[in-house]
Order: C-alpha cells, then sequence, then structure tokens
C-alpha cells in the first residue's frame, strides 16, 4: 500500500470526516426531526394497535411490507453490484464501490424493522425461533437475512479494514479520541505487509462470491413468501428472479442517487466523473430491459390464460392503480432506457432522474404486487365492511415511511463521516489486473 | 429540455400522489335499504333463542350491520309487549335468550309470536321481522344394542297451561357439526309418543379421542318453528394428523421433508464456513500484526 498517496487523499478526504458544514447539520436536524415523527406515529400504533393503519381482515399487507421488500431489494442490489464490481477488479469501480457496500448493510438494517412494524403480537415473535416449522417460508426469510446480515457485514468490514487502518496511521486527522480509538481497534493491527495483504485480499474476494450468491438466494427466499402462496398475481413460478432483477435495477437507482448526492456535497467531481454515471446507467439500461422483459410475461400470461381470477386482478390493476400501473411498467422501464440509449440525453443529471424515476416506479411496482392481489383473492370476500376490503395507508404509516427514508438517509450520512466514501486504499494503489483473482481454493 | 425535464417531474410526481390511495368515493344517496332475517329456536335448556341478523343491501351484495339496536317483543293480547333490546355484533346479529316455559299470550293455535324491530337511522332504512311458534323441547340420548349403535331422540310440546305433551308426527334431522357446517348422519320420524331413533354411523371421524358432539334438529316447522338438542359421545374414531404406524414427512406435518431439511444443512453449511474462513483470516491478520508492534 502506498502510504503517502493514501495520505494525500486522505488530506482531501479528512475535511468530510472531520466537521460537518452548516448545511450538513441542517439536514441532520431535519432528517431527525422526520425520525421524531415516526417516533410519534410508531407510540399512535403502539397504544392505539394496527386499526390506526389501513391493513384490516382482507388486505392483512400493505406499505410496511412494500418498504420492507423495497429496503431489502436494494440492499441485495448494492451486494451484487458491490460483489460484482470488486470480482471484475474494473478501474472504474473504485470511487463508488463503498456507496454500494454502505447501501448493502444500511438497507439490511432497516428492511427488517418494517416487518417488525407489520407485526401486531412483538411478544410472539420468539416463537418462530423456538416452534419454528422448516417448512414455512417466513422461516427459510429469517434464516436467510440472518445469514445475510452477517455475510454483508464481514464483507464492509473487510472492504473498509484498509481505509481503517489508513485513518488510524494518519497523525494529521483531528477527530474525537474515540474515534481514534475506534479505528485503532477495528484496524485489528493491519500494516499492509504481503502476507495480510494476501490474506485480507483472499477472504474478500471469497466473501464477493458469496454475498452476490448469498443475495440472489435469499431475494429469491423473499419472493417465493409470495409465489408459494395461493394469491391471483403471487403464485408464479417467475418470480424469484423476477425480484431479483426487480431489486437490482432498483438498487442502481439509489446508487446513481448517492454517487449525484455525495459528488455534489462532498466535491468528488475528480473522482466520480461522468463515465461512473454512464457505466451504473447501463447497468440500469440492462436491468430495466431484463425487468421489462419479465414484467411483461407475467402480465402477458395471466391476461391470456383468462383465469377468472387473474381477470380480476387485471381489471383492478388497470382500473383502481391505472397510474401507479403505467408509472411503474411503463414510464419506469422506458424513460431510463430512452435516456441511457441516446447519447445525447447521457447526461449526469438526466441520468440522475432517470434513477429518482426508477426508484419511484419500484416501489410502486411492489405495491402493486402486495396490495391488489390482497383486495381480489380466490376465496371471495364475504360479509365484510366495503371500507375493509380495500386498502388505503394512514398518516401513520406514511410517517413510518419517512422514517424509515430518513434513517436511511441518516445512517448514511453518519457513516460517511466515520469512514470516507471513496475506498481510499484502493484509489491510491496502483491498478490490479483480473489475473490476481485468488479465491485460495 | 431542461423545462420538459422538470414538467415531467411534476407530472410524475403528481400523478402518483394522486393515485395512492384507493378508497372510493363517499355515498351520497339515501337511507340504505337493511334486510332482517329473524329466527327463534327452542333450546334443550328450556328457553327460546331469538336471533336477529339484519345486513345492508347494496348493488350486488351484502354486508352485515354492526351495533344496530334490535328491539325483541312477544304478543300481549292485542298488543306486543318488549322483552329486550340487543345490539348486533361485528356479524351482524343480535340475540336474545328468554325462557320457554313463561306464560306469553297465544293465538287460537297454541303458538306465541315475537317480533323483532330496528328503527332505522339515517344512513339506514327501518326493518322488521315476525316469527310464531308453539315451544317445545328436543332430547338426545343413546344406546347400544348387539353391537348397533342408536340414537334416540325424545320430543315434547309445551302447552299454553304448563303441561308438556309428546310431541309426534314429525322430523327431526340428526348431524354431526363438520369444519364449514353440519354433516347430517339420520333423519328420525317421531312416532306418536314423541320418539324415535336410527343407527349411529360407524365411520364419523371426531377430535384426537373420538368425542363427537350430535345435534338433532326440527328445522322450520311451521307449527314448531325452529327446535334443537345437543349432546356429546365417543362414538366417534380418533382423528389422526399423523398416523401413528406410519409417521411421514408430507409438508403440512409438523416433521419438515427429509430433502428439505438436508439441503437446508448443505446450504448453511457452505455459506457459513464460507464464514469461519474469513474470520480465521481476519484472526490471522490480527495475529501477524502482534509481533510487529512488540518490536
Amino acid at each position: 500500500m502506498s502510504s503517502e498517496s493514501s495520505a494525500k487523499l486522505l488530506k482531501e478526504f479528512a475535511p468530510q470526516l472531520e466537521r460537518t458544514s452548516l448545511a450538513g447539520k441542517i439536514w441532520i436536524g431535519f432528517l431527525t426531526g422526520v425520525l421524531l415523527l415516526g417516533l410519534v406515529a410508531l407510540l399512535r400504533q403502539i397504544t392505539g394497535g394496527h386499526i390506526v393503519t389501513g391493513m384490516r381482515d382482507n388486505v392483512v399487507w400493505g406499505v410496511y411490507i412494500v418498504n420492507f421488500i423495497f429496503f431489502m431489494g436494494i440492499s441485495y442490489a448494492g451486494a451484487l453490484i458491490s460483489g460484482t464490481l470488486h470480482l471484475f477488479r474494473s478501474e472504474w469501480r473504485k470511487p463508488i464501490i463503498r456507496m454500494a457496500e454502505f447501501i448493502t448493510i444500511i438497507s439490511l438494517l432497516i428492511g427488517p424493522v418494517f416487518i417488525l412494524l407489520c407485526i401486531g403480537r412483538l411478544d410472539r415473535l420468539p416463537y418462530l425461533a423456538f416452534f419454528g416449522r422448516i417448512q414455512s417460508p417466513i422461516t427459510w426469510d429469517v434464516i436467510a437475512i440472518s445469514t445475510d446480515i452477517v455475510g454483508c457485514l464481514l464483507f464492509l468490514y473487510l472492504a473498509i479494514l484498509r481505509d481503517l487502518a489508513s485513518l488510524r496511521d494518519y497523525k494529521e486527522l483531528k477527530v474525537p479520541a474515540w474515534r481514534k480509538k475506534m479505528y485503532l481497534v477495528l484496524a485489528l493491527g493491519y500494516t499492509g505487509e504481503p502476507e495480510q495483504l494476501s490474506r485480507l485480499k483472499r477472504a474478500t474476494d471469497i466473501m464477493a462470491v458469496m454475498v452476490i450468491a448469498i443475495a440472489i438466494i435469499v431475494y429469491s427466499v423473499l419472493a417465493w413468501i409470495f409465489s408459494v402462496t395461493l394469491q391471483p398475481g403471487w403464485h408464479s413460478t417467475i418470480f424469484g428472479p423476477y425480484f431479483v432483477i426487480a431489486a437490482v435495477y432498483s438498487g442502481s437507482g439509489v446508487l446513481i442517487m448517492a454517487m449525484f448526492v455525495f459528488r455534489k456535497v462532498y466535491h468528488l467531481e475528480e473522482h466520480i466523473t461522468k463515465k461512473h454515471f454512464v457505466n451504473i446507467g447501463v447497468i440500469m439500461l440492462v436491468l430495466g430491459a431484463f425487468f421489462g422483459y419479465f414484467t411483461f410475461s407475467e402480465y402477458l400470461t395471466k391476461w391470456y390464460g383468462s383465469e377468472k381470477n387473474d381477470e380480476l386482478l387485471i381489471h383492478i390493476l388497470l382500473d383502481k392503480y391505472y397510474y401507479m400501473f403505467i408509472i411503474s411498467n411503463y414510464i419506469g422501464v422506458v424513460l431510463p432506457m430512452v435516456v441511457m440509449a441516446i447519447p445525447r440525453f447521457r447526461t449526469i443529471n438526466n441520468i440522475t432522474i432517470s434513477a429518482v424515476i426508477v426508484i419511484i416506479a419500484l416501489w410502486l411496482n411492489r405495491y402493486l404486487i402486495v396490495v391488489p392481489t390482497l383486495e381480489s383473492p380466490y376465496l371471495p370476500i364475504q360479509d365484510s365492511r366495503e371500507a375493509w376490503q380495500i386498502y388505503s395507508a394512514t398518516w401513520v404509516e406514511w410517517s413510518l415511511t419517512a422514517a424509515g427514508v430518513a434513517m436511511f438517509c441518516l445512517l448514511f450520512t453518519l457513516a460517511s463521516k466515520m469512514i470516507p466514501v471513496v475506498q481510499v486504499s484502493e484509489v491510491s494503489e496502483e491498478r490490479i489486473g483480473p489475473d490476481d483473482l485468488d479465491l485460495g481454493l | 429540455m431542461q423545462r420538459f425535464r422538470n414538467l415531467l417531474l411534476i407530472i410524475l410526481i403528481a400523478s402518483g400522489y394522486a393515485h395512492c390511495f384507493a378508497q372510493d368515493k363517499a355515498d351520497t344517496t339515501g337511507p340504505a335499504k337493511t334486510i332482517m332475517v329473524f329466527t327463534c329456536t327452542s333450546t334443550s335448556s328450556d328457553s327460546i333463542v331469538l336471533k336477529s341478523q339484519i345486513s345492508v343491501r347494496h348493488d350486488d351484495w351484502n354486508t352485515n350491520l354492526m351495533n344496530a339496536l334490535v328491539k325483541f317483543s312477544v304478543s300481549d293480547k292485542d298488543s306486543f309487549k318488549t322483552m329486550g333490546q340487543v345490539k348486533t355484533g361485528n356479524d351482524g346479529v343480535a340475540v336474545l335468550k328468554v325462557p320457554a316455559k313463561k306464560m306469553y299470550s297465544r293465538n287460537a293455535s297454541g303458538m306465541i309470536s315475537f317480533t323483532a324491530e330496528y328503527a332505522g337511522e339515517a344512513k339506514y332504512e327501518a326493518s322488521e321481522g315476525e316469527f310464531s311458534l308453539k315451544p317445545g323441547k328436543l332430547s338426545v340420548s343413546f344406546y347400544e344394542e348387539d353391537s348397533v349403535r342408536f340414537v334416540k331422540v325424545t320430543a315434547l310440546q309445551f302447552e299454553a297451561d304448563g303441561k308438556e305433551d309428546p310431541l309426534g308426527s314429525q322430523a327431526v334431522l340428526v348431524y354431526v357439526p363438520r369444519m364449514l357446517s353440519l354433516l347430517k348422519i339420520a333423519e328420525i320420524a317421531l312416532d306418536s309418543l314423541g320418539e324415535g331413533t336410527a343407527e349411529f354411523p360407524k365411520d364419523i371421524i371426531g377430535d384426537s379421542v373420538g368425542n363427537l358432539a350430535v345435534i338433532a334438529q326440527i328445522e322450520e316447522n311451521d307449527i314448531y318453528g325452529n327446535i334443537k338438542a345437543e349432546a356429546n359421545i365417543n362414538w366417534g374414531l380418533p382423528k389422526h394428523l399423523i398416523s401413528p404406524e406410519r409417521p411421514s414427512r408430507e409438508l403440512w406435518t409438523p416433521v419438515a421433508p427429509l430433502w428439505m431439511i438436508i439441503t437446508l444443512i448443505i446450504m448453511l453449511a457452505g455459506v457459513w464456513g464460507h464464514y469461519v474462513y474469513t474470520f480465521v483470516q481476519l484472526f490471522m491478520i490480527k495475529k501477524e500484526s502482534l509481533p510487529k508492534k512488540a518490536k
């Protein structure tokens, strides 16, 4: 490791670690305010019960489950993208891979919280551990997410280890003593010796492969929670790959947004260039094409089969949820493709706006998967109040959704204050070619 | 380009917001029509159960009306005397239990008339129902003869003067409750003494130890209305979710399929094995740094 070049780079990133600007403090204050609003909503839900949400006897899943799927999706996307970019050893990945790693772990911590918000009797949660049935997709999901959290934390730690060592060794860093102690402890005494470096690279390469495999399996398990049930719109054989593609598609959008924000806020124009946006945009284009293909395949088979409940579901989608359907399955697919396919439109701003549209479209896509199906089950809804047969999220649910997004942004902001958002050690190193990939097997 | 982009963004956000909520608009027509179904059932505990179910009529479906106040009355010479008021529950049903042997006014046929009234409110129309019956009582017993099992039913009717006379020449249906409805196992014709028997089937499945609930009913009789009795007997076949002789591993049994357990173990062992290897590498990195620190 070239300590001189690392030190030079650290000097450039030191200000973002050492101090927070006024705008940054206002931003953190704003996010804290949204979190407090979420806390009020949470208290309302705890004291009032789930009747304060829009969930009822028939539509038992709503915005909480949508948020859970969404956050888990971008987490797996972060893992897939960071793992894949790591294995390909592309030069251009170095400034952005840290953001992908942060996205992975932060959304993985937030997603399961929405499940806890959705559960009415949290005191029964331990039963899952004591009396869990291996046959249940819920049990698979709990095991999978727990495994994934450990794996992603390990991968992140391996990725930041060298930067932690650089921060430990950088004497000019003006941070509180507890942070210096934290860097010292977490750096594990790493000094960049050839043997240590070899072990670290081997472990990172193995974990990069593992997080890719785990991400695919874990998100497929999440998809199977839906697809193994007999519900119109859910019981589909392609839900596993469909969910994985949709996840990586939305994750690429979040990564582009993160790149745009940090590039602006921390003045990283030298490190994060148009080339990065175009490259991730191309990934987004390819994934968007796959997503569009899977979506078309899903709805074509449902529509053509003319099964009664599938027809009812499609009618509901094109009637009550028309605009959501259009944004999610047309605008969210076509617009990014147009922007990326035509060179004239490939600007940083356009790519970022496309990414925002992708994120919105994919959230709506998850909503259209969860809610309309529950409003049109195989067993007809009988003797139930009209207000209980359709779903409409309440202020409690929207507040907690906003709090989840605020928590994501806040944790990302705080993480960027602890560790540089650009991989200092990698950027300062000489290029490593693909021949050096060593799995140690 | 910039202006077009901004306009597109505004349109997208506005249309998304407008359609995040899926509730229909409020109904602005007059009070909705309500439908009341009123029935009376004589039970074996010498009581009459008055049951009123109110539902609200929509275009082509009904929903139950909760918290509707129903007034139950009984005929008293030329008028009706209020017996009680009950609110409907979540299922739209209001129930009032009254003693069967009380001296109620009867008509020429010896029948008592009950009414149920819902006065209505701003949103819902009023509705009412009337039911006339002669109170009676059924009792169910069981006996076994020459290894053949029988169910016996005895029926009585309560006269105006309080006497209990046999209730004959009526059909009594015998059921056992199943998951979603009642399963008819016998139909008994009562003789002039108000008694009747039928053979009890041997292949009815009960609970895990073979207990069965048996229900005998006279249903929708022109004179006696509904009369119901229930009894328990241990003549059912014990229900086993898993055959004790051959425990199976289907998806729905408490023990998961073997292939699933093995697959899960292999996958988790593979993944966590790699984690352990990584932890070992981190441990070795830490260990290799120590001699250098000592220097």
